[in-house]
């Protein structure tokens, strides 16, 4: 049974009452705790209750004595809808609160049945009466229609009451059509009984108004089956859900537009660092958002300030695309060297421009520095190459001179421009034919916005609650670092450069002891220097958030590049055993999102949260669509403490209650020793055992609201990844277009929910695609007793190229199937 | 004696004789005279014998790693300025294994109290050589005798400009409260080294050898950094007082822009209209 399915048995309009609890589904319909679907007025039926019973003051054994009637699955097809319950979970706002008073009282639905039954009624006594024309009928019909109309106007208006306290007044479409039904109902019943005033007599004609009148009290009763239909399909667990549509439109915009074939066009521009590349990068990306495309863009750089050769690639598309292509539509090259640097990346339709020592079948073999040169100075090939590529793409130039205006300063305009012109003509004379340009996606108008995986992880963060940085610099990792202290002149945020990791990381102990909300950024090698401090978070249950942005190592390795290689680091880092959290986002919108899950799951549960990026990730820019920051909970878990406060007082569920010094009476006492409930040392064996059995249990409630992957497609070859992979494999699969295809991505990658992953269990095949040469998530998996049948692995420093991907993973299922 | 700041059912684990409970002592009589409230009181600690003393106060405390204290005090301070934190440890967490995070501390100028038990050997792990070891000194692993210089530490927070440095010797019991009241009254990092004996793993550096080997300050120009500095390299016998003592801007009063900002971060929330208007800034324009 689904959610969706389970969702149905809620014990009202004679439903069984069933609720699940740890993945099996009990019939509750014969308890009297649960008349009606309902308990305490505090839980409905129909839902998955795993993570209220924590909070309940019995515990599981009430199950016992009732049926079970099936076991859950956690797979909800498309829609990763468990964030958002989580994040629900933990708000509470002043509208919740009329939420639960509506539950236990709820108008509508109340006041709904009255005017349906009467309409009913009404509808039968004229039928009634068309047979046998008696007086009595005829009455009955009236007064039932007149009555049906008034408390339909009351239902109306609860039921309005209900769209504002349930939905925000937010356009969903039961409730647009239940809306439009029921104005037409009201204004039929206001014309049937203006009809029967002016002519008390009507019904025993038969003229056209007679008929009007029989015909509104009849097309009433269909009116109020829809109206019926709707309002039972809006059950309170779908309301419920339905509220997180609004923070999950842009899921399902992104999940969606995977089933989307998209057009693209992607640019590839070549020159050494500090040659001006990031300008035109940034000009490109921005004029492309301006027009409305999606855009995607990622750079490759060497680990040098200036020289070399770097390349930036764009994607411009009618829809959102999230991964890189090895092989360009289109490559710019800025210099020779760049030439030299991509040639094993022209394919055979890329269209190459500049180079004059190389060779290749679709090529403008000219030196762009030269031409800059004749037409304007060097020193404006950027924007003359920009201009120039407007031109071969026959775009219009006037958004690409808005874009320059916002960008350069006020004195470079004229200079630039010109530039800009002069490209633009250049190109329109040599009468080149290149891919078609994707049209721009139905909905522009608006400009697109776009975010790099740094800044989106970066509000993230902000956005739950992160007050202090402490942090040691280390590429790719800085970014975050750079962007907070930024914002820490608009916001409350504490800023520090520590000495070293070690220092840094204890710093971020320090700031959530005594009550702020600490963050560290780092990368491998850094993140190895604070592996004993995470083990004295562990023991000392203060939480902790670690933003490790991987590049490939081991030692120094590849500072500028990017792979997936550090998830071992994360999981076993750190003396002892205690638990911890590890998340790695996929996209820009995860990165945002898994930001404020840190936060949130560091305070609650009082362990590290490591959350995992890397150097394509955070480099990369993608579209992104408006985040409503008001979405975001923002619960605080710190409590006041009491003169006999105990830090780590034992529970049922191991979390102790968090005070801070100097908020309260009581004295907070943390020691990295094994100690008691006050914080002492101790070396009790009694003691020892249940505090390390107390830190245990917390992991088991870490499991129990683990993010469920995201599953796209229902076929039963698995193609699985975690992190950044996301974007890669779901264009692969849109390209591939096979039903067997399946794409099940991990954001919540340790500790892993054993339910979660039973879907797995039915595929016929496992995938995995890891960019890394140990494919350590695949041991993880298989820690879980998940079977992986093939794994697609990559260690040279690169992201995931969709056009290679494709490829592998088209061989690999040709193998296995 | 009856002091409210002696944890009441502690068990201390110190050898008997140890000049730690002479510190212990001076330091719960201190607090007490200085009538401070536990409950905004923080004492932060490594690993060591001398690290324990804040399992013995009754306090707040966050006992961490070894040489590991300084960072979580410099957090602390970051999240709560208005609380009151002491950093207390020995020789070898603070000097030795925490090196680097004393530099830092100092040159943070971090309004903290910084409180060094000096026996010039490791007790905790019986009986090795300390950064303060004297040269000469044998022991199972240094079986020669110790050959490096030996670690000066009022003379690196000197030559880091520290806002207040200090020595003192535990027997002298009233010198070593007027200068941690000294200490705890100054705004800006202060660093007390206390020598003190190990009487079971550190047969020369003797209750007796202190005595004999340190002599109190007497008109000495605490606002002279050179004198401070000169009075600092001079050893054997070592002075003992407040060698430097000038208060400058702090590490919370830089951090923080006003006074309205410097809030305890727990009573903080961030402006999500604010947060809207600058996901606006950075996802429409800004790259």
């Amino acid at each position: 049974m689904t959610l969706e399915e389970l969702s149905h048995y809620n014990g009202r309009d004679g439903n069984p009452a069933y609720v699940a609890y740890k993945g099996v589904v009990y019939d509750l319909s014969q308890s009297d705790m649960w008349k009606n679907g309902e308990h305490q007025g505090e839980h409905v039926a129909g839902v998955d209750l795993s993570e209220a019973l924590q909070h309940a003051p019995h515990g599981e054994d009430v199950f016992k004595g009732f049926k079970e009637v099936g076991k859950l699955e956690m797979h909800e097809k498309k829609i990763p809808m468990s964030r958002q319950e989580l994040k629900l979970k933990y708000t509470i706002t002043s509208k919740e609160k009329w939420r639960r008073w509506y539950q236990i009282y709820h108008p509508h639905p109340v006041t709904a049945h009255f005017p349906i039954v009467l309409h009913f009624f009404a509808a039968g006594m004229d039928i009634a009466f068309i047979f046998s024309p008696l007086e009595k009928f005829e009455q009955g019909t009236y007064y039932a229609f007149l009555f049906a109309t008034l408390f339909g106007l009351i239902a109306m208006i609860s039921g309005i009451l209900s769209w504002w306290v349930n939905y925000n007044f937010n356009v969903i479409r039961p409730l647009v059509i239940k809306l439009y039904t029921s104005i037409f109902t009201l204004l039929l019943g206001i014309i049937g009984i203006v009809l029967h005033v002016l002519n008390p007599m009507i019904a025993y004609n038969s003229d056209a108004l007679a008929l009007f009148y029989h015909f509104s009290i009849l097309i009433t009763v269909p009116s109020v089956i829809v109206l019926g239909y709707y309002g039972g399909r809006l059950t309170w667990w779908r309301q419920t859900k339905s509220d997180t549509e609004i923070a999950n439109h842009l899921h399902q915009e992104s999940v969606e537009s995977k089933f989307l074939l998209h057009n693209d066009f992607t640019i590839m521009i070549g020159g050494s660092a500090g040659s001006g590349i990031k300008t035109i990068e940034t000009l490109l990306s921005d004029v492309f958002a301006s027009m409305g495309y999606y855009v995607f863009s990622t750079k490759e750089y060497m680990s040098r300030v200036r020289g070399g050769s770097n390349t930036v690639q764009i994607r411009v598309s009618d829809t959102m695309i999230k991964a890189p292509k090895w092989k360009p539509d289109l490559f710019l090259a800025l210099d020779e060297l760049s030439v030299s640097h991509v040639k094993d990346r022209i394919g055979v339709d890329t269209f190459v421009i500049g180079g004059q020592n190389e060779k290749f079948s679709n090529h403008l073999q000219i030196s762009l520095q030269e031409e800059a040169k004749k037409h304007v100075t060097k020193q404006f090939i950027n924007t003359f190459a920009a201009g120039m590529l407007f031109g071969l793409l026959k775009l219009p130039l006037e958004a690409l001179e808005n874009s320059l205006k916002k960008h350069f300063n006020e004195k470079d305009h004229e200079a630039n421009l010109e530039a800009i012109r002069q490209g633009h003509m250049y190109a329109q004379s040599q009468n080149i034919e290149l891919k078609k340009f994707p049209a721009p996606p139905k909905k522009s108008g608006e400009p697109m916005r776009y975010i790099d995986g740094t800044t989106a992880a970066g509000f993230g963060f902000l956005v739950g609650g992160c007050n202090s940085v402490t942090s040691y610099p280390m590429s790719p990792s800085t970014g975050v670092l750079n962007f907070l202290a930024g914002l820490s002149k608009d916001f409350e945020i504490a800023i520090e450069q520590a000495e070293d990791e070690i220092a840094a990381f204890n710093m971020v102990l320090g700031v959530w002891y005594a009550g702020g909300r600490g963050l560290t950024t780092t990368s491998g090698g850094g993140f190895a220097l604070m592996s004993e401090g995470l083990s004295l978070c562990g023991m000392t249950e203060t939480p902790a958030v670690v933003y490790l942005a991987q590049r490939p190592g081991p030692a120094t390795g590849l500072p500028t590049r990017t792979e997936q290689g550090d998830l071992n680091l994360a999981l076993y880092a750190g003396h002892g055993e205690f638990p911890r959290l590890i998340l790695a986002p996929g996209d820009a919108l995860e990165a945002l999102e898994l930001g404020h899950l840190a936060f949130e799951i560091a305070d609650r549960f009082q362990v590290p949260v490591l959350y995992l990026s890397d150097q394509y990730l955070a480099d990369s820019v993608q579209s992104i669509l408006k985040v409503d920051f008001e979405l975001f909970s923002q619960k605080r878990y710190i409590v006041k403490s009491q003169a006999d406060y105990l830090r780590y007082k034992i529970t049922q569920s191991g979390i102790s209650e968090r005070a801070i010094p100097g908020y309260g009476e009581g004295l907070v006492c943390c020691d990295s020793d094994e100690h008691d409930e006050r914080g002492q040392i101790t070396e009790s064996y009694k003691v020892r055992e249940s505090m390390v059995d107390k830190r245990k249990r917390k992991l088991e409630q870490l499991r129990n609201v683990a993010i469920a992957p995201e599953i796209i497609g229902d076929g039963n070859i698995a193609i699985v990844g975690w992190g950044s992979t996301k974007g890669a494999i779901s264009e692969v699969l849109s390209q591939l277009d096979d039903s067997r295809l399946t794409q099940v991505h991990f954001s919540w990658i340790y500790p892993l929910n054993k339910g979660h992953l039973s879907k797995l269990s039915d595929m016929d095949f496992i995938i995995v695609v890891e960019n890394n040469s140990n494919a350590q998530f695949t041991d993880l998996l298989k820690l879980s007793d998940v079977k992986v049948d093939a794994t697609i692995l990559q260690s040279n420093g690169f992201p995931f190229f969709s056009d290679i991907l494709v490829d592998k993973i088209a061989q690999k299922v040709k193998e296995l199937s | 004696m009856n002091n409210t700041f002696i944890r009441p059912e502690t068990d201390k684990a110190w050898c008997p004789g140890c000049g730690n409970f002479g510190i212990l002592n001076l330091v719960s009589e201190v607090l007490e005279e200085l009538e401070l409230g536990k409950q905004n009181l923080v004492f932060v600690s490594g690993i060591g014998q001398a690290s324990k003393t804040p399992h013995y106060l009754d306090v707040n405390m966050y006992n961490g790693l070894h040489g590991r204290a300084l960072p979580v005090a410099t957090g602390i301070k970051m999240a709560n300025p208005e609380l009151i934190v002491v950093a207390e440890g020995g020789d070898g967490d603070m000097y030795g294994e925490g090196g680097n995070h004393f530099l830092n501390a100092v040159r943070r100028n971090l309004n903290i109290v910084h409180i060094v038990h000096n026996n010039m050997v490791y007790g905790l792990t019986k009986g090795q050589a300390s950064p303060t070891s004297q040269r000469e000194f044998k022991t199972k692993v240094q079986v020669n005798g110790v050959s490096n210089e030996p670690f000066n530490p009022l003379s690196v927070a000197l030559s880091l400009n520290a806002s207040f440095v200090a020595r003192a010797y535990m027997q002298n019991k009233e010198h070593t409260k007027e200068i941690l009241k000294a200490a705890f009254l100054h705004q800006g990092y202060a660093l007390i080294d206390i020598f003190q004996p190990c009487v079971v793993f550190n047969p020369v550096n003797t209750y007796k050898w202190f005595s004999e080997n340190s002599y109190i300050l007497e008109e000495h120009d605490t606002a002279n950094i050179m004198s401070a500095m000169e009075k600092a390299m001079q050893t054997h016998p070592f002075a003992l007082g407040i060698f430097y003592q000038q208060e400058r801007k702090t590490f919370e009063e830089s951090l923080w822009k006003s006074e309205e900002t410097s809030n305890p971060l727990y009573t903080q929330k961030h402006d999500i209209k604010e947060m809207q208007k600058q996901f606006d800034k950075y996802t429409l324009s800004y790259l």
